[in-house]
């Protein structure tokens, strides 16, 4: 049998993750299926379950310092803003049923809001949380993606303190975190400023409950009509979510300049420094082909977006 | 009177909803020998095969392709577990699953394995944990072959022969005319390759059976379309009289086919392990197993060559109709049959050849699934249709029409279309709700945007005299002394109508409420076999049987007396069919129907989106509008599903790569746009109320009609389906 713990506040639920090193789980989605028995069974989970998902710290959204805070088992569907959401509602424990300040939830940035909504269908974003999907650290994790494009960073908690790293430090393969024995997976901080621009394309199987075969995230800050910072991040085209920085500063040191012409070349060249960097494979869902081909085109897509966003802001 | 057709609640329908309708995995013990459930229509007790102590079954399967087999060495079982294999095969029994006219499926490997997950041997016991771990004790030794993955390989014999000495499991041959002399002749040939994939049928209850033993008599129960099927299958693997079997069809979580042949495939061994055990086993499949090892749709490849004259009329048709069968023949010939007698479509070729061909392959055994071959090469002619029209620069549908079939027409076997055919009226409906010809005109040619229109008919019940040689089907209306109508026979409901559709067509004769009228699940202790449910004959053939039955029992009716009457399939006057030489009236008769889609082609990721479907069909008539809208609306979704979306490759070693829901694409609500629907009203004369058979034909033509519209959006031709993105990317980089 599972040893599980349901504790009531976050002084014991470290301790019982320094004790026990017990696997945190939030909503689940992505545990059940890992460690999936057959009928008849029960999952076969290696070591003891800690519930995480009925602290209400864990399931806060709020401002800080002009960027924002999100608690790991916030769930997707409140990031989405689906209709019904419950916050914290898993009812494994003191359920906090925390419900988010509406004025904070209109920060989230679009390319936020937009990669949850296509997460799974809302069953399943209901229970899939934002700190469950990072720590699934699946190339594919929609959340990821986008969060990486915020240059997100992740606060971890253990009984000797607090520490906060970069997101494309944190992730460090699929399905790998650096994560000590320890530590639990505490806010997603957002760093100010805010995104200006936003972009996000997900490639799926289908039209919902799809995994995905290729998205780009993208966001950008702008400031007199040219782009101040701006971050492009590929999911599912390599073992982790792919920034490409190179296009960030081709775009940071020539816009505003948007004739017809240039801007082609400006995607040519985003297109080639993309183009070296992500290695897609072939799998069951998709062709490298495929993955790489669309790949580039979403650039294309992405750049002629935020340059019809630069000519609104003339 | 009121009509019909005119739709009244399912009978069976709140129970499924608010989830009180027992199914095999929730069928529970109540204690008693012969028990049932509250409202009589389940049987609970031991006698129906469940008791307190009934164990667990798993199958263990082959992990190798293909194979001699060396040894096979079973672990010691502790007290209370079985292990069962093809030495277990009682005296009398034979180990061969019987399937049409095919034996070669073993019930359990013995001497060699032909696909990876071949059923070597079953596991019995309490516990599910003590029984993974004897499944991981067996040890299976083989001396490998060379895996044959796919058509091409299994007919460049691959390391070697698996069938015969050609891999050819069955041929189907249609000669009409001297083709090589018109062909000869031709002022241009146009010629084309089309093909399909396997697809999964994704009923949403897996495959789940129960077996038992009393004394002398076996019994099967559970999840099956056809209780005399499996009855046949255990009586043929065990020896045993036919009335030493007893199957009972419980409530089903939906077939599409796949629970024609399947559980005969798994009952037939389960049965064999309860019999030697003495003990009821239950198996049920997780989504996993039961995507990974049962029965797909058979894969295609047909090949279209056309001789036109200098004006661009067809003369005659050379093709071919290449399904492969996999491992084992099973049903692969009757398929083809239907393949075959299906690929020339809704039109009328003076001269024609056709060569079909079942194939030997390490795949999992093809089975059975809704259109059962139609789906397959009616893409292929009507994909070509599409071709021939675009050479001779001529709009499809006028150029499809100069060669529609009308009554008294020939069928590709000899026989004759006896009955109005009215696709002009079909497609005047299909024109007016999706407005198809403008917008196939005002969208142009490669610009993003297309519409495509299909055709298709379908035969209905079984292939030439099936029903009347191999079938015989029977159905039998029983009055109780309260004057309450009981129905008997066969046919199971998995979703597609029965349990309403016959109870309307009793109660419309006797004037009584359809909800009086008994209609339990079968239990072939108790009903005559009507035949399967499968074919599209259920309304048309049993459902007549039943009216039949209803008006004789009218005729003789005495209150307060049990009376019974029992009806035998005639074959229709006039019909006639020669099983030798496959000439003669191929189907009694044939549902027709047009379907429309409209699609959108994202450039950017070569993803298409279907912003509308479209389908009309003559389906004789409805007898219920509701049951039969819901057949088009899945039909509709399965057969776009199937051509736009629902990849199932196999690896090397023949194992399907999309096993689990995550990876296999079966469409969701959002996929695509409810179709708009009607049927047009022409009676068939010895259906139930003038019905034909339509579930199968709903799955006939959307497939086509989705890559017709594809083509006229991406401008190139589109011969393979799923067209998936990463297939369109390919087709228009080319």
């Amino acid at each position: 049998m599972v040893e599980v713990f349901k504790p009531t506040s976050l002084a014991e639920a470290l301790r019982i993750r320094a004790d026990k090193h017990a696997i945190p789980f939030a909503g689940g989605t992505d545990l059940m299926v890992r460690f999936r028995a057959r009928d008849g069974m029960a999952p076969s989970f290696k070591s003891p379950i800690l519930f995480v998902d009925a602290l209400p710290e864990f399931n806060t959204i709020r401002m800080f310092n002009g960027g924002l805070k999100i608690g790991a088992s916030l769930p997707l569907s409140i990031l989405a803003g689906d209709r019904g959401a419950v916050n914290g509602g898993t009812g494994t424990g003191a359920t906090s049923g925390v419900v988010p300040d509406a004025a904070v939830l209109a920060t989230i940035p679009g390319v936020l809001k937009a990669a949850a909504a296509e997460v799974g269908a809302p069953a399943l974003r209901n229970r899939a949380t934002i700190g469950g999907n990072l720590a699934n650290a699946s190339p594919a994790g929609d959340s990821i993606a986008a969060l990486y494009a915020l240059s997100a960073e992740i606060i971890l908690v253990s009984l000797s303190g607090e520490r906060m790293i970069p997101i494309e430090k944190f992730i460090l393969g699929p399905g790998e975190i650096s994560l000590k024995e320890d530590e639990i997976i505490h806010t997603i901080h957002i760093p100010a400023p805010l995104p200006d621009w936003t972009y996000w394309r997900k490639v799926g199987t289908r039209r919902a409950n799809a995994l995905t075969k290729i998205s780009l995230a993208a966001a950008a800050s702008i400031k007199d009509g040219r782009v101040e910072s701006c971050s492009f991040a590929f999911g599912a085209v390599g073992p982790r979510v792919i920034r490409v920085h190179e296009i960030e500063s081709l775009l940071q040191s020539r816009f505003p300049v948007v004739q017809e012409a240039k801007l082609k070349e400006i995607i040519a060249e985003a297109k080639k420094f993309a183009s070296s960097m992500i290695t897609p494979i072939d799998d069951q869902r998709s062709t490298a082909k495929y993955r790489k081909t669309v790949a580039l085109n979403l650039i294309g897509d992405a750049i002629a977006s935020l340059v019809e966003e630069l000519k609104l802001g003339d | 009177m009121k009509s019909i057709s005119q739709s009244i609640p399912r009978p069976d329908g709140m129970a499924k909803a608010d989830g009180s309708a027992l199914y095999v995995a929730d069928l529970q013990f109540d204690g008693t020998e012969g028990g049932r459930s509250p409202d009589g229509a389940v049987a609970l007790g031991s006698e129906s095969g469940l008791s307190k102590d009934m164990l667990l079954g798993r199958f263990y399967r082959s992990p190798y392709p293909r194979g001699k087999i060396r040894r096979l060495q079973l672990p010691e079982c502790p007290p209370g577990y079985h292990i069962i294999s093809a030495a277990d095969i009682p005296q009398g029994g034979k180990n061969e699953i019987p399937m049409a006219a095919s034996r070669d499926m073993p019930c359990f490997a013995e001497n060699e394995i032909r696909y990876a997950g071949q059923i070597v041997a079953l596991v019995a016991g309490p516990d599910a944990y003590e029984i993974e771990r004897l499944i991981r004790a067996i040890e299976l030794e083989v001396d490998e072959t060379p895996v044959v993955k796919n058509i091409d390989e299994a007919l460049a014999l691959k390391g070697g022969a698996i069938h015969g000495e050609d891999n050819i499991f069955c041929r189907v041959d249609l000669d009409e005319g001297e083709v090589d002399e018109v062909f000869a002749g031709a002022a241009s040939v146009v010629e084309g390759v089309y093909e399909t994939g396997f697809q999964e049928q994704f009923y949403m209850e897996g495959q789940g059976l129960i077996a038992w033993r009393t004394g002398n008599k076996c019994g099967v129960r559970g999840s099956m379309q056809c209780p005399y099927y499996v009855h046949h299958a255990v009586s043929h693997v065990l020896g045993l009289k036919h009335d030493e079997i007893r199957v009972i069809a419980d409530t089903i979580g939906g077939g599409f086919g796949g629970k024609e042949d399947y559980p005969e495939i798994m009952g037939a061994p389960l049965a064999v392990a309860s019999w030697v055990s003495g003990k009821p086993i239950r198996m049920l499949m997780d989504r996993v197993e039961d995507m990974a090892f049962t029965s797909k749709r058979h894969p295609s490849r047909c090949v279209y060559r056309s001789a036109l004259d200098s004006e661009g009329r067809i003369l005659a048709i050379d093709a071919t109709v290449d399904l492969d069968g996999g491992a084992y023949e099973t049903y692969t010939k009757i398929v083809l049959m239907r393949a075959v007698f299906h690929s020339l479509g809704v039109y009328a070729i003076p001269v024609f050849r056709i060569r079909g061909r079942g194939i030997a392959t390490n795949t999992v055994p093809s089975g059975a699934f809704r259109g059962f071959g139609a789906p397959q090469s009616l893409f292929g002619i009507e994909m070509h249709m599409e071709e021939i029209a675009r050479r001779n620069r001529c709009e499809v549908l006028d150029y499809k029409r100069n060669y529609f079939l009308k009554k008294g027409d020939t069928t590709v076997t000899g026989g004759i279309f006896r009955d109005e055919i009215i696709l002009d009226k079909l497609i005047a409906e299909a024109e007016r709700l999706s407005g198809y010809s403008g917008k196939r005109i005002k969208l142009g040619r490669g610009k993003g945007q297309g519409i495509g229109m299909s055709f298709i008919l379908h035969g209905c019940g079984f292939t030439g005299d099936g029903e009347q040689k191999i079938i015989k089907g029977k159905a039998v209306l029983k009055k109780h002394r309260d004057d309450k109508v009981e129905i008997l026979c066969a046919a199971v409901d998995f979703g597609q109508g029965p349990q309403t559709t016959f109870r309307k067509v009793v109660a419309r004769v006797l004037g009584i409420e359809p909800n009086t009228v008994i209609f339990n699940y079968p239990d072939t202790d108790f009903v005559p076999d009507s035949g399967p449910t499968v074919a599209s004959r259920t309304i048309m053939i049993v459902g007549y049987l039943l009216q039949k039955a209803a008006e004789e029992l009218k005729a003789i009716w005495v209150e307060g007396e049990e009376q019974v009457v029992e009806q035998n399939y005639q074959m229709p006057p006039g019909m006639s069919w020669d099983q030798e030489r496959l000439r003669g009236d191929s189907y009694a008769t044939y549902g027709w129907g047009v379907n429309v889609c409209e699609v959108e082609l994202d450039f950017l990721t070569w993803e298409t989106k279907v912003i509308g479907a479209w389908a009309v069909f003559d389906v004789g008539r409805a007898v219920d509008h509701r049951v039969v809208n819901g057949q088009i609306q899945g039909g509709m979704s399965q057969a776009l599903g199937y051509g736009a979306m629902e990849k199932l490759e196999v690896d090397s070693k023949g194992q399907f790569r999309q096993i689990t829901m995550a990876d296999y694409m079966v469409p969701t609500s959002v996929d695509f746009p409810r179709t708009e629907a009607l049927t047009v009203d022409n009676p068939y004369l010895y259906g139930a109320f003038g019905a034909k058979g339509m579930g199968e034909m709903v799955h006939d033509g959307g497939h086509a009609a989705f890559a017709a519209a594809v083509e006229q959006a991406c401008g190139k031709a589109c011969t393979t389906i799923p067209l998936v993105p990463e297939t369109l990317m390919e087709i228009m980089e080319a």
